[in-house]
């Protein structure tokens, strides 16, 4: 009997959950359990749509204990604090400690024993990386469903506020120089754009978009190369005519520094420092790892061992610190193993990636503006699923199966941003790359241009309501779930 | 860069760091009607799916 421990419940947690399970055999004498500090899944690249009222709440949650007592997957609605990767002075099996947050046990603690351990917890929002950033300060998020519901009465705020005849500025973007997630920053812009302009009131608005992206286009991934009949194309002259089409203003390589009532700080990559006013934002925060411990079995701590100073934690990657020119797809990891302990696992937002994948920046004042790496979405979902197959593989193999592997230097991503709703008048910018991480040796462009296309147009809005509805049937666990891909 | 106009904000610098797109190409009104027309988008909706499909089973 195995007893496999996930700790997190977003896009990869719950795919490996629901994978081990199917693969474990739901009446086997395996067991799985799903530790998640909520109690609800929630389909993020929706929250958009909640952010600007388009969207209820109840449109992109829903509870998890019901899917998971149907699936024979046990859940803990408890935050994990602590992992003891060779076990304790009373068991040799390693162990996580949680303390619950639900359920009727809040603040009871439990150390959970387990024989594989995924960790897919996901991020922590960071918003106290900048003054006054985020729902307890100045500015709103769409990071989770009722951070976008506040966003969507800010925005409605606003809007009446134009409609009684008084000029807005508008500002979207990343509130931080390390920020990832780019593509959600320029998908909310555009949905407000298409609001302000459904709403009669654009021309007294001014919408800036001001990110810590070098250029436009970036999104954290170091752009890309298209082909566009006949002549290759860059996704930054693709998105800057989406801009300037638009009327949208753009502040690139920017890190915001400090937030005020109506004022963001924020410094420039040539070292200049600014101010600039707005009577509505939306910034996202950096992300930065839950926080967790961990220790040998004699106590001693091993935090610094298991994880980077991010809070992420360490897998089969190379970490040695290289200059741009010196990265390679090798870099990245394959089997999201943890070094030193083949039974741990981290997938998702949770693994530290071995560097950026954009070139790294700095002003001249030392201050970092380059866009963190995303590890969010369809490759989260791939390496919840590789993680899933490789224990379940050990499980009935023996230790020495090999790892499935899913590098992001091979795995491709499909990229849906919208570009507001609606089933005749919405719009999306719409992408698919391969590899996720370029490899300049094999491609000369970074990436393989016959998978590598961009597009904008209303068959995007249709893709990505396609995904939202493909996403929760199968996150539900609902008939055929398993054979929608990640 | 260049310095965008005047508008009014309620507090900050007057003038910003905004990004020069006075170069990026726009959309011919053939491409705008092409972005919007039923038929088009049926056909790009359907080969954006296969292209997805095609690159899960080639990255994977």
């Amino acid at each position: 009997m195995a007893d496999v421990v996930v700790l997190g419940a977003g896009i990869a947690g719950h795919t490996a959950a629901l994978h081990l399970r199917r693969l474990l055999g739901k009446k086997g004498e395996h067991t799985v359990t799903v530790v998640s500090p909520n109690s609800h899944w929630n389909w993020i690249p929706s929250n958009i749509w909640v952010g600007v009222g388009r969207m209820d709440r109840s449109d992109v949650v829903f509870p998890l204990e019901p899917v998971y007592r149907k699936k024979g997957i046990v859940f803990r609605q408890a935050k994990a604090v602590a992992l003891w990767p060779e076990g304790d002075d009373t068991d040799a099996r390693g162990a996580v400690d949680i303390v619950y947050t639900g359920q009727g046990r809040d603040g009871e603690q439990e150390r959970l024993r387990y024989d594989y351990l995924v960790n897919a917890t996901g991020p922590r929002l960071r918003f106290e990386a900048t003054e006054g950033l985020g729902p307890d300060g100045h500015t709103v998020s769409v990071c989770t469903a009722d951070h976008a519901i506040d966003a969507a009465r800010a925005l409605a705020e606003t809007i009446e506020r134009l409609k009684a005849g008084q000029p807005q500025t508008l500002v979207v973007g990343t509130g931080h120089g390390t920020c990832t997630c780019e593509g959600a920053a320029f998908e909310y812009v555009f949905n407000v754009d298409h609001e302000l302009r459904s709403a009669g009131v654009r021309d007294l608005a001014r919408l800036i978009y001001l990110s810590n992206e070098a250029r436009l286009g970036d999104f954290g991934v170091d752009g890309m190369t298209f082909e566009d009949q006949g002549f290759q194309t860059s996704s930054e002259t693709w998105t800057a005519s989406l801009f300037r089409e638009r009327g949208v203003e753009a502040i690139l390589g920017a890190h915001v520094s400090r937030v005020e009532e109506g004022l963001v700080h924020y410094e420039t990559l040539d070292g200049s420092s600014h101010r600039l006013g707005f009577d509505f934002a939306m910034l996202l925060p950096p992300f930065g790892g839950v926080g967790l411990a961990a220790y040998d079995a004699s106590g001693n701590d091993l935090t610094a061992d298991l994880f980077a100073p991010s809070g992420f934690m360490k897998v089969d990657a190379n970490y040695t610190p290289s200059s741009y020119e010196e990265w390679g797809p090798e870099d990245w990891p394959e089997t999201y193993q943890v070094p030193g302990y083949p039974r741990v696992f981290a997938v998702g937002i949770a693994f530290a990636p071995p560097h950026p994948i954009s070139r790294p920046r700095t002003s001249p004042n030392g201050t970092v503006i380059s866009p963190a790496p995303p590890r969010t979405g369809m490759p989260s979902g791939v390496m919840g699923k590789t993680v899933a197959r490789t224990i379940v593989d050990r499980i009935t193999q023996g230790e020495d199966a090999p790892a499935h592997r899913a590098s992001m230097a091979h795995m491709a991503a499909a990229c849906v941003a919208s570009a507001g709703t609606g089933l005749r008048t919405g719009s999306a910018a719409s992408m698919t790359m391969m590899p996720v991480v370029p490899d300049y040796r094999r491609y000369p462009t970074g990436r393989d241009l016959a998978h590598t296309k961009g597009e904008i147009g209303l068959s995007g809005h249709w893709v990505k309501l396609t995904l939202h509805h493909l996403f929760l049937h199968k996150a539900k666990a609902r008939l055929g779930w398993q054979f929608i891909p990640e | 860069m260049s310095t965008s106009p005047a508008f009014p904000a309620p507090r900050g610098d007057a003038d910003q760091p905004v990004a020069d797109l006075s170069k990026a190409p726009l959309p011919t009104e053939r491409t705008l009607r092409r972005r919007k027309n039923l038929a088009v988008q049926a056909v790009r909706y359907a080969v954006f799916n296969a292209r997805m499909l095609k690159i899960l089973v080639k990255g994977d």
